[in-house]
C-alpha cells in the first residue's frame, strides 16, 4: 500500500493536508480491497484515522511530551496502538454493524447483559499468546531475527528447531494455503 | 521488529540488504534438532499407542473422494450410505463373502445420508444398489457434519490428490498418532485442569470410536469394549446431544424434516427411474439414545414417513427377529464381532427378501 497507492500519491511531498487525504485514501482503499462491505471501508478508515491522529499529534505539543519517550512512555503507546487496531479487527470480522457494535460495547464493559461464551481454555490460552507476543515484539523492537539468533548457542537453535517440527507435527493442521496467495 | 520484505529499505536496525545467514554451527543445530526431534516424537507415539491406539486409516475427505470415484468404473456397484451406523456396523469383507460383491462404503459420521443420495441421484453413471442407513435425528435434523466430503470430491486438485496418496502410503500404515483425535490441540483442550468459567457450557467432543481400513471398511475401536470408563466417557458425550439444540423452535424443526422428506422423495424417484435401488435401513440403537431417538424422532414421523414418501422399502432392525438382541457397546454403535454378526444378518436378509444375492439382481 505505500509502494503503489501512498507514495504514487504523492505521500508527503504535496503539503499537510494533502498528505492526510493520501493517508486516508490509502487505508480507505486497503479496506475496500479486502471486500465489497462497509466494514470493511470502516476498518481502514479507522486506520487511517489512526494515522492522521499520531501525525497530528506528534507535531504538536501532546506529541512532544518526553513521557513519550521514556520506557512507561513506550510501554503505553505500545498498548494504546494494540488496543484501538483490537478495535479495527472487531469492524473486519463482523457481518454487520450491529454485530460490531455489540462486540465493542461488550469489550468495553458497555453491555454486560451477554451470557459468558469463552471457556477458561480459550481465556488462558488467548491472553497467555498475546502476552507472549507483546513480549518478543518488545524484545524486537530494535534488532533483526538473525541478529538475536546469532547470539544462541547451536544448542539452544537447535532445540528450538526441534519443539517447532514437534508442535508442527503433533498439531495436524489442515493443509490451508496462506490466505492472501488466492489474491 | 524489523524485517525483510520486497519493498526493503535501509534503515538503524538493518542498515544494508543481506540476508546472510547467523554465524552459528548451523550443522551442528541440525544435527541437534533432528536428534531431538525424532525422540520427542517417538515419545509422543509411545504415549498413544500405550492408550491402545493402532496406526489407522484416516476418516477423510479424500479416503471418501477415493471411494466415490469407484462408482464410475463400476456403475452397478452395491454403495452403502448413512451415517456412523452403517460405517461401523456393517462388514465389508462379511457383506462380500455373503452377497459375493464387495460394497463401496460411502457412509458419513454425524451427517445425513441426504447429500450423498441426492450426489447419487444426480450421477448418470450410478445404476447400482444403495442401502441407505437412517439414524433418525440426524436425517430429520439435516445435520452435515461431513457434508463437506461430498460438496468437494469433484472439485479435489490435484495436489491434495498427491497428499492423500502420500498420507495414506507413507503415514497412516505406520504412526498411532496421526489421528484428529489425537492431535495436540484437542489434547490439551480436554484436560481437567482449565478452571472452569461460571455459566460456560463446554461440549466434550466426539472422542475417537473407530478404526478405518484402506478401503473405508470401519470397525468399532476395541478400547471401547475393553475400557469401561472410556465407554462411560461416549456415553456421557451421547448425553449431550439428546436435548434438543438451542434456539431451534418446534415449527423450524418441522420444517426441516419436511424438507428433508421431500428431499429424500425426489433423489429417491431419480434414482429409481434410472433401474437404481433404494433400500433404507434403521440399525440398532440401545439404551438412553434409543430412548432418546424414539422420544424426540418416533418411529411413526421418522422411519415411516420416509417409507411412505419415498416409496422404498427399509428394513427396521426392529422387525426382523435376527436383527434384534444385539446390543451397541455405547448404545449406538456394535462391536466389530458383533458387527459381522449383524451384517451376516442384515445380508441374509438382503438376500432372502429383496434378491441381492449373487448375480440374482433384479432388473
Amino acid at each position: 500500500m505505500r509502494d503503489y497507492l501512498y507514495i504514487p500519491l504523492g505521500g508527503n511531498r504535496k503539503g499537510p493536508t494533502r498528505t492526510y487525504i493520501n493517508l486516508m485514501t490509502t487505508m480507505l482503499l486497503g479496506g475496500l480491497w479486502h471486500g465489497a462491505a462497509w466494514t470493511f471501508v470502516v476498518w481502514g478508515g479507522l486506520h487511517g484515522l489512526y494515522l492522521c491522529a499520531e501525525r497530528f499529534l506528534k507535531a504538536r505539543a501532546l506529541g512532544q511530551l518526553t513521557f513519550w519517550r521514556t520506557l512507561g512512555g513506550k510501554i503505553t503507546l505500545a498498548l494504546l496502538t494494540y488496543f484501538l487496531v483490537n478495535l479495527t479487527w472487531v469492524f473486519f470480522r463482523a457481518q454487520d454493524f450491529g454485530t460490531a457494535w455489540r462486540m465493542i460495547t461488550s469489550m468495553l464493559l458497555i453491555n454486560r447483559g451477554g451470557a459468558p461464551v469463552l471457556s477458561g481454555y480459550f481465556l488462558i490460552t488467548a491472553g497467555a499468546t498475546v502476552l507472549a507476543m507483546l513480549l518478543v515484539h518488545w524484545r524486537m523492537r530494535h534488532q533483526t531475527l538473525h541478529e538475536e539468533v546469532q547470539r544462541w548457542p547451536a544448542f539452544a537453535v537447535g532445540t528450538a528447531w526441534a519443539a517447532m517440527l514437534w508442535l508442527i507435527v503433533t498439531t495436524q493442521g489442515g493443509g490451508n494455503a496462506f490466505i492472501y496467495f488466492q489474491f | 521488529m524489523p524485517s525483510f520484505t520486497s519493498s526493503f529499505k535501509p534503515s538503524d536496525a538493518a542498515p544494508v540488504y543481506q540476508r546472510d545467514l547467523p554465524a552459528l554451527a548451523i550443522g551442528r543445530a541440525w544435527i541437534i534438532a533432528a536428534v531431538f526431534f525424532v525422540l520427542t516424537l517417538s515419545a509422543w507415539e509411545v504415549k498413544w499407542r500405550a492408550y491402545g491406539a493402532q496406526p489407522t486409516y484416516q476418516n477423510s475427505d479424500g479416503a471418501w473422494a477415493i471411494e466415490r470415484r469407484r462408482i464410475a468404473d463400476e456403475k452397478d456397484a452395491t454403495v452403502l450410505l448413512g451415517s456412523s451406523r452403517v460405517l461401523f456396523d456393517v462388514q465389508l469383507a462379511m457383506w462380500e463373502r455373503i452377497l459375493g460383491r464387495r460394497p463401496i462404503q460411502l457412509a458419513l459420521e454425524g451427517t445425513s445420508p441426504l447429500p450423498a443420495l441426492e450426489d447419487l441421484a444426480a450421477d448418470p453413471h450410478f445404476t447400482g444398489r444403495t442401502l441407505v442407513g437412517i439414524s433418525p435425528p440426524l436425517f430429520a435434523m439435516g445435520m452435515n457434519r461431513r457434508e463437506a466430503a461430498v460438496k468437494n470430491w469433484k472439485r479435489e486438485t490435484h495436489s491434495q490428490r498427491a497428499g492423500q496418496w502420500l498420507s495414506m502410503n507413507a503415514i497412516e500404515p505406520f504412526f498411532a498418532f496421526y489421528e484428529p483425535d489425537f492431535a495436540l490441540v484437542p489434547f490439551l483442550k480436554r484436560q481437567e485442569w482449565w478452571p472452569r468459567r461460571r455459566g460456560v457450557f463446554t461440549y466434550k467432543d466426539v472422542r475417537r470410536l473407530s478404526t478405518q481400513g484402506r478401503d473405508r471398511n470401519t470397525r468399532l475401536w476395541d478400547k471401547l469394549e475393553k475400557d469401561a470408563a472410556y465407554r462411560e466417557l461416549a456415553k456421557s458425550i451421547w448425553r449431550q446431544i439428546f436435548a434438543p439444540p438451542p434456539g431451534i423452535t418446534r415449527e423450524m424443526a418441522q420444517r426441516t424434516e419436511q424438507e428433508q422428506l421431500e428431499r429424500a422423495a425426489a433423489a429417491v424417484t431419480k434414482l429409481r427411474q434410472r433401474g437404481a435401488e433404494v433400500i433404507f435401513l434403521r440399525a440398532p440403537s440401545d439404551g438412553e439414545f434409543l430412548a432418546a431417538e424414539n422420544g424426540g424422532f418416533p418411529r411413526a414421523r421418522t422411519w415411516n414417513s420416509i417409507l411412505e414418501k419415498t416409496g422404498a422399502p427399509g428394513i427396521h432392525f426392529q422387525d426382523y427377529p435376527e436383527l434384534r438382541g444385539f446390543t451397541p457397546v455405547e448404545w449406538s454403535h456394535l462391536s466389530g464381532a458383533d458387527a459381522d454378526r449383524f451384517t451376516e444378518a442384515l445380508c441374509g436378509i438382503l438376500a432372502r427378501d429383496y434378491g441381492w444375492a449373487p448375480a440374482t439382481r433384479k432388473d
